[in-house]
């Protein structure tokens, strides 16, 4: 295995999943950006489309699961690889300032965009102060 | 290499920068990288440009992996672009030279945001893939689809038939 393969980390099999496939799975890279109004996670996935992703939301986990192409084609022969093709899985635990209703989530050339708007009552309010 | 370049400890002093950027990885996954990139060192790499790559890589900076692969007919070369629009990419073929350049855009931050965490890299790219074999330049393909660029290079017929069975027969 080369350094190059690690780059896409294999996720650990949670101890109560056996995995039924044989396929890899991988940790996609993701940036987390925090706004006073919401939070916005961005999640690499190559090979994914927006048929087959799922986001989800048990209590406080959220989920993303993406489901990779099988790259080499039929007939062929592999003659050098940089990295394989798999699934990709990776839960977050949601802070309670999160609204969990108003989360959407938007798939484009391989990016996941989840946009998790923070509640009202956790967002900072400014008072207009009149003159009395 | 040096003796030093054995140690996989302390070895690169990363600036606050780098480390920022990076995961946090457990001791273990740091070893494990500093072993397989040392083992990637006693290899002579069949792609010229690997210890540029392998620098780009380090800093944190987008480059694309790749994987090859062909039958009698066609090479194909696939690369993961995630996040990359396809007006930003250029594919070109110089003799046997195939270059992939373009780049990885980074959202425009406005001014009261924050970063929480950051993993996915940005920037420009160039990756050149030496096919070693002249192709049919009049049809090469590339498509662009879910963050994955594919490069159909069908191979010219001569080269085609150079792969052809030969009959034995008896004399």
């Amino acid at each position: 295995m080369t350094a190059k393969e690690l780059r896409k980390k294999e996720a650990e099999a949670p101890t109560h999943v056996e995995r039924s496939e044989q396929c890899p799975v991988f940790v996609p890279p993701v940036d987390i950006r925090e706004s006073v109004s919401d939070v916005v996670l961005l999640a690499d996935m190559p090979g994914v489309d927006e048929n087959n992703v799922d986001v989800d939301l048990e209590g406080d986990v959220l989920t993303i699961r993406g489901h990779g192409e099988e790259t080499t084609p039929q007939g062929h022969s592999l003659n050098y690889r940089e990295y394989r093709s798999g699934n990709y899985e990776r839960s977050f635990t949601l802070s309670r300032d999160i609204d969990r209703e108003a989360v959407t989530a938007v798939m484009k050339n391989g990016v996941l965009r989840l946009t998790l708007p923070k509640a009202k009552e956790a967002q900072p309010k400014r008072i207009t102060v009149k003159a009395g | 290499m040096s003796i030093r370049d054995l140690v996989p400890f302390g070895r690169e002093q990363r600036g606050d920068l780098t480390t920022a950027r990076r995961e946090a990885e457990s001791p273990f996954a740091r070893l494990h990288n500093e072993m397989d990139r040392l083992f990637d060192r006693f290899y002579t790499d069949f792609f010229g440009d690997r210890g540029m790559l392998e620098r780009q890589r380090e800093s944190g900076e987008f480059m694309p992996d790749i994987d090859v692969t062909e039958n009698n007919k066609e090479i194909r070369v696939s690369a993961e672009l995630p996040g990359v629009d396809e007006k930003d990419i250029d594919v070109e073929l110089d003799g046997d030279m195939l270059s992939i350049h373009g780049q990885k855009r980074e959202e425009k931050e406005t001014q009261n945001e924050q970063w929480t965490r950051r993993a996915c890299t940005y920037g420009s790219f160039l990756r050149r893939i030496p096919l070693g074999i002249t192709v049919d330049e009049s049809r090469i393909t590339a498509t662009f689809n879910k963050g994955i660029l594919k490069i159909t290079l069908p191979k010219l017929k001569q080269a085609e038939e150079t792969g052809k069975r030969i009959k034995v027969t008896p004399g």
